[in-house]
């Protein structure tokens, strides 16, 4: 029985360091995207707490949608508890950085600062979509809400986005990648 | 222009993101991962379901005790509890009567005259002694109020004899503190008691809220609906006073502030008095939607984007 145990244990735990292996560093930043201040912190509670759903590492499709939606509860929980939520998001970049900046990455610095400007949950779905790659179905997972939410939370993002980053801001783009 | 920002968004969002160095936290998860299993031992996961259901007996031997001790202590109830026929004495529960007033401490206030503005937030409950409590507090109810237990559960009466709580409820007063100590079976209160002055207010019950079918792509008027978040006293919801009809699947519910909007996914969006900012514009309504919260006219479509403001 001891053997068993152990053998379990060994399993588990090797089964953890791969997970840990594909899926932490993309999690930490996807933390970071959605404005955790301690996203290193917030991922490594959420592969703790993926211990009591051990079954799941059987499947790891399972097991990395599982942490997904773990970080963005975790995340979400942490901006609330710090009282910033829709004021002052920690931000994606240093102010300080900008002067040194192309054209190009100067515009990316706008779309950044209408990420940061949103909603938070206008921005889970903007940060799940354009930096996870995930589809509507996956991100309705992932924050536990429907399909439709999704489509909404995304058409007003977009919108928000659009008004506070002109045409302007899109050529420079344009011209600095080319 | 879409397919432009979206590529643009990505491409940001990745340049960031993989600019952000990640520091290594392999040894902590391990450690603290290690020590489940440990502690779970033998038992794995039943352990809390045992855990679990030990509680609940010994929760319902405790409350069978209490409801005893307070059968035989409120004021009164002895002599309720006794039927007419001497020989069946105390001991039958089937003799029982099943209602037994509660003696409650009231006020001269009634609903116009001027009130402080002081909130007590707590559950409805009666003490060993019959004292009725909101939260800790000894409350002294507007006057009319009455209270009883009705088959052992305490039940909050208005003056015009309607149930407007229960034991257990989670209340909103209004009203303020004065110095005890108060009355009847609440004599023994040393210290304040909260003087209601107020409507009694349950938190968490569900509001009646307008919605559209109105959806994200749909066709969107432009106009700018921006102001407080209120519940009037007609029981209806109003953004800077104007009725609102929400996105569907929008609901609403009393809280201790007055109400908060939920949002479709259930998550709290916003509470009383905290300033919104909707686009939309002004609909006409169908007669079978008009209500005396969404009247014919002047009910404010939400077709765009909703935040909190303030």
């Amino acid at each position: 029985m001891a053997d068993r145990a152990g053998a379990d244990d060994a399993s588990t735990g090797s089964a953890l360091r791969r997970l840990y292996d594909d899926h932490f560093a993309v999690l930490v930043r996807t933390a970071f995207l959605l404005g955790a201040d301690d996203p290193e912190d917030i991922v490594a509670e959420a592969f703790v707490r993926f211990v009591d759903r051990r079954e799941a590492l059987r499947d790891p499709a399972a097991a990395g949608g599982y942490l997904r939606r773990s970080v963005v509860n975790l995340t979400r929980n942490r901006i609330a508890h710090l009282g910033v939520a829709r004021r002052a998001l920690p931000a994606l970049i240093d102010p300080r950085d900008r002067p040194s900046r192309s054209e190009a990455s100067a515009a990316g610095h706008d779309l950044l600062r209408a990420v940061e400007g949103l909603p938070a949950r206008a921005r889970e779905v903007v940060v799940l979509k354009y930096w996870l790659q995930l589809d509507t179905a996956e991100i309705a997972a992932a924050r536990a809400v429907r399909p439709s939410t999704v489509r909404s939370h995304l058409f007003a993002a977009l919108e928000a986005i659009r008004r506070t980053w002109p045409e302007v801001g899109a050529g420079e783009f344009e011209e600095g990648q080319s | 222009m879409t397919d432009d920002l979206e590529s643009h968004l990505a491409a940001a969002l990745r340049s960031t993101a993989e600019e952000r160095t990640v520091e290594d936290r392999w040894d902590r998860i391990a450690e603290r991962s290690h020590e489940k299993p440990l502690a779970r031992g033998r038992f794995g996961r039943s352990l809390p379901v045992l855990v679990a259901a030990a509680v609940i007996v010994i929760g319902l031997v405790v409350a069978a005790v209490v409801v005893t001790t307070r059968s035989s202590r409120v004021a009164g109830v002895t002599d309720v509890l006794v039927t007419s026929n001497p020989t069946v004495g105390r001991e039958p529960s089937t003799a029982v009567s099943s209602v037994v007033p509660i003696d409650l401490a009231t006020s001269g206030w009634v609903p116009g005259n001027g009130g402080d503005g002081a909130l007590l937030a707590g559950r409805l409950t009666i003490d060993a002694g019959g004292c009725v409590r909101v939260g800790t507090t000894v409350a002294i109810w507007p006057r009319g109020f009455t209270a009883r237990l009705d088959d052992q559960k305490l039940e909050l009466l208005d003056p015009a004899g309607r149930v407007t709580a229960r034991g257990g409820d989670e209340l909103a007063l209004g009203g303020g503190s004065s110095a005890g100590p108060a009355t009847g079976p609440c004599s023994s209160v040393i210290g304040e008691v909260f003087q209601v002055q107020s409507d009694v207010r349950i938190v968490g019950v569900p509001i009646d809220l307008p919605t559209s079918d109105w959806r994200a792509g749909d066709l969107a008027m432009e106009a700018l609906l921006t102001g407080p978040l209120m519940l009037g006293g007609n029981g209806c919801v109003t953004v800077g006073g104007t009725t609102v009809l929400w996105p569907s699947g929008w609901t609403a519910r009393t809280s201790v502030s007055g109400v908060e909007i939920l949002d479709s996914a259930g998550e709290v969006f916003a509470e009383s008095n905290q300033v919104i900012e909707a686009g939309g514009g002004m609909v006409p309504l169908p007669a079978d939607q008009v209500t005396s919260c969404s009247p014919g006219s002047g009910t404010f479509s939400i077709q765009g984007e909703i935040t909190v403001v303030g």
